[in-house]
């Protein structure tokens, strides 16, 4: 235990899993770009975006841009008394280790205190991580997890890609307005076309 | 159970603009884009933990 809270009060934390391309390029900055990139949360079943869980990356995909993202997501999305919550992320068997640590530390981070997070991977990311991680993290094998890959971001990112790359020379406000617009028409569509995937209207008449 | 997915994109990046000092604001956290001066705030008192192999 000695050796854990010396590394909490050096913030160092040990690498127990390889060292994935968002580790890695956590401390680069970049020249010419004031945003390297964004990151979310969206509901694992549906694919819906988090209403203001979208985070602009400075350096990378570094750990405190995701500790907002998922505040914010778990403020914005009904949770009331729901306990178990499953969160799933490319890299969780690092990330959730310290994570109540960086919350308790940050005053800016709220979470309420019934919510209990259950971490796990998605089905592609896991198969990059060390073999122990796909007993521990895949969803497959979280009790309760149901049936979901945990990738469904991937798929939203690919249809952003199409009009995120006009927003790179757009004035930030612009930017944030065009992506604002393309994720809530996402959800929107999503909303009113889910109707023809329920398991009900699959039954053939 | 409720779940969430979290993930990065790095195809939505922003170059530095000369005129970002004119920018008018329309939103700020209303929608999916988090609140930027909660965000800043955060940032600025946040500690990223430096990363150290095991061996």
């Amino acid at each position: 235990m000695n050796c854990i809270s010396e590394n909490i009060s050096k913030q160092v934390q040990v690498l127990t899993c390889h060292r994935h391309r968002a580790q890695l390029n956590g401390e680069v900055p970049h020249g010419s770009a004031d945003v390297t990139g964004i990151g979310g949360h969206s509901c694992a079943r549906h694919g819906c975006f988090a209403p203001s869980s979208l985070v602009n990356f400075q350096k990378g995909e570094r750990q405190m841009n995701m500790d907002w993202s998922l505040i914010e997501a778990l403020a914005t999305t009904n949770i009331g008394a729901l306990i178990y919550i499953m969160h799933i992320y490319d890299i969780n068997c690092l990330y959730c280790m310290y994570l109540q640590d960086r919350i308790d530390r940050n005053d800016m981070l709220h979470i309420a205190e019934h919510i209990k997070l259950i971490h796990a991977i998605g089905q592609f990311h896991v198969h990059g991580h060390q073999h122990k991680c796909l007993y521990r993290w895949a969803t497959h094998y979280v009790p309760g997890a149901g049936v979901v890959d945990g990738e469904v971001l991937e798929t939203l990112w690919a249809v952003l890609n199409t009009v995120s790359a006009a927003t790179r020379t757009a004035s930030l406000a612009h930017r944030t307005e065009i992506l604002d617009d393309h994720m809530n028409d996402s959800n929107w569509k999503k909303m009113l076309h889910i109707g023809n995937y329920s398991t009900v209207s699959c039954i053939p008449n | 159970m409720r779940s969430f997915v979290a993930d990065g994109n790095f195809k939505a990046q922003h170059l530095k603009q000369k005129s970002d000092d004119t920018d008018v604001w329309l939103t700020n956290g209303e929608a999916f884009m988090t609140n930027e001066d909660r965000y800043q705030i955060h940032l600025a008192k946040a500690a990223e933990s430096k990363m150290v192999s095991m061996s």
